[in-house]
């Protein structure tokens, strides 16, 4: 099934995290910035506020749990900061969104 | 920073088409979604209640006897002379040069030359009250007999497998068109929520000549794709979300994943987005419910017996028992393909003498315990089974390049072959179509492959004819443009 292909295949799962990767790196200070970073470079658009929104919730919600659990943590993403980690299952969803995988 | 540039030129293109869909005529894409999840019937809706799960059940167009579809399809094509089609005629030619008027502008797969007629290596008696034919290939099998309903003048016009198994599943030799599974989850949804509507189990080794096409959802929405399932391994290739992103985490990706989606739909109203929507709310639901129905370790011990499955392995037998509990839980359409049952005589494995009876050998006891399985649980009224294959054998033994055969065997045929189907208010205990003595030609009741699928269709309470999907400016169907019901099989 396609989704499950780009949600779990482990090519698209090194993509997100090495996206992460750039994204903490060059995507700026914050992670408001950096999200919108990441959803830049890959539609080439800006990142519309009620979409930043849910991501940004999403990164708190992964960040959180990888805080309480580095374990888990460890098994998602190695060798990384939490936060990282958290921004890696961001770019994960991220690469699923229909305005990425449909060319426009 | 090429790339970005091209993004952005992308991004202005994109107003334009999107621009297109969204506020030309009153938006193009609204009208869309009404045709491409309306299932049955050409009205267009142009207002009316927008379906938002395009696998939401739906009505079909007049009253079902079927419910669920299980399609059996051997790979490669069994040997209808050595299974079903009793031709004691032919038996009288073995080793005789086949007549001139059988090859007469005759074009095959691998024949050259004139070929010898070969009689059937199995022995044939008539089994149960309705006395069918079956040959002794089957230690099982005549004991559901009269459950059966044989075509045996099938015919097609693909003599390779490729495109004759695209014929058999999509209606057309030509890749690019949905398959039988996809169109019918597109007319009726799936009853259970939480399941793919249309799951493909595949053993022997290999799949399909034809390749994933065979259940892929060609130009209908991508929900409607066939859903592979393995008895082997992860029940669904990368079901299994990478280690550390757990089931709880997992949900609000997907939550956040389909509000970002909604919010795109919201913008362009592009019906193709809320197909993905629903893709991915229905890959998080099989994360839990595939494996659950895919674990046939739980079934009692007599079901095991009856059916000879190998946990754990692949095998036809636990895909049948698959099949079963996948129907049981409400999946439209199971497709089992087995490969291997291409017996050209070029050795030992592909012979009619060995090679057939080792294939039959992995369904007889299977195939059996199904049709049993589904009777005693009151479900075999409503399931409709069909053994079905995309060619016929020849009367004659192959020789290869012109070459005596090692082992005998029988190259493609197109113009005769055996199909049956049982349960989903089809005849029991009925033959229909015959061919000629020497079992070469239909003469009698020819049915073609566009009649079987109009056929089961037609169990599922559509007619096949206005079960339409418009695309590239005209309206395809699963039978294309031909095909006919075969009001004689049914009950």
């Amino acid at each position: 099934m396609q989704a499950l292909v780009t949600l779990n295949d482990s090519a698209f799962v090194d993509i997100s995290q090495h996206f992460a990767r750039r994204m903490a790196y060059e995507g700026g200070k914050t992670v408001s910035a950096q999200i919108q970073k990441g959803y830049w470079w890959m539609t080439g658009r800006n990142l519309p506020k009620s979409k930043q929104l849910v991501f940004e919730k999403l990164y708190q919600d992964a960040l959180i749990r990888f805080k309480k659990d580095p374990k888990k943590q460890e098994d998602w993403m190695c060798n990384t900061t939490p936060e990282t980690a958290a921004l890696a299952v961001v770019a994960n969803t991220m690469l699923n969104m229909d305005e990425f995988i449909t060319k426009q | 920073m090429k790339l970005q540039d091209e993004l952005q030129l992308e991004s202005a293109l994109l107003e334009t088409r999107r621009h297109f869909l969204k506020q030309c005529t009153s938006g193009l894409g609204m009208m869309a979604l009404g045709t491409m999840f309306g299932g049955c019937g050409s009205e267009k809706k142009a207002s009316g209640p927008i379906i938002t799960n395009p696998l939401d059940p739906k009505i079909s167009q007049f009253a079902a006897k079927a419910k669920s579809v299980i399609f059996l399809h051997m790979c490669g094509s069994p040997s209808q002379l050595e299974l079903w089609d009793y031709k004691p005629e032919l038996s009288k030619l073995d080793g005789q040069p086949c007549p001139p008027s059988f090859l007469e502008g005759k074009k095959f797969a691998f024949i050259r030359g004139v070929p010898d007629m070969l009689g059937s290596v199995g022995q044939f008696k008539q089994h149960g009250q309705s006395g069918a034919w079956i040959s002794d290939y089957f230690n099982y099998l005549p004991q559901v007999a009269d459950e059966i309903s044989f075509l045996k003048a099938m015919y097609t016009d693909q003599f390779n497998h490729a495109p004759a198994q695209l014929f058999m599943h999509t209606g057309s030799a030509r890749l690019g068109r949905p398959s039988m599974g996809s169109w019918v989850t597109y007319g009726l949804g799936s009853e259970n929520a939480n399941l793919p509507g249309f799951v493909v189990l595949t053993s022997g080794g290999k799949a399909p000549d034809a390749g994933k096409s065979v259940w892929g959802s060609g130009f209908l929405p991508s929900v409607y794709q066939g859903v592979q399932c393995r008895s082997e391994g992860d029940p669904v290739l990368f079901l299994s979300d990478p280690g550390g992103l757990d089931r709880d985490l997992r949900k609000k990706a997907i939550d956040a994943l389909s509000e970002v989606n909604r919010q795109q739909y919201e913008e362009f109203k592009d019906p193709e987005t809320l197909a993905r929507i629903a893709q991915y709310e229905m890959a998080f639901k099989m994360q839990v419910s595939v494996p659950e129905v895919m674990d046939i370790s739980k079934e009692p011990t007599y079901i095991h017996q009856l059916y000879g499955t190998e946990p754990g392995k692949s095998s036809f037998a636990n895909n049948c028992l698959l099949a079963r509990k996948l129907v049981e839980q409400g999946v439209r359409f199971v497709q089992l393909y087995d490969w291997g049952w291409d017996t050209h005589g070029d050795g030992k494995g592909t012979s009619l003498e060995f090679g057939l009876r080792d294939k039959v050998k992995q369904i007889d006891q299977a195939m059996t315990a199904l049709l049993l399985d589904l009777k005693q649980r009151g479900m075999l009224e409503e399931t409709l089974v069909v053994w079905g294959t995309e060619f016929g054998r020849t009367p004659m033994q192959e020789n290869r390049n012109g070459k005596k055969m090692p082992f005998k065997g029988r190259d493609h045929h197109t113009d005769a072959f055996t199909c049956w189907m049982a349960g989903g208010g089809v005849k029991r205990g009925f033959s229909m179509g015959e061919s000629d003595e020497l079992g070469y030609f239909g003469v009698k009741d020819r049915t073609h492959i566009h009649d079987l699928q109009a056929t089961i269709l037609h169990q599922l309470g559509f007619d096949h004819e206005k079960l339409i999907y418009e695309f590239q400016g005209r309206n395809f169907r699963l039978t294309d443009v031909s095909g006919k019901v075969i009001k004689n099989v049914i009950a």
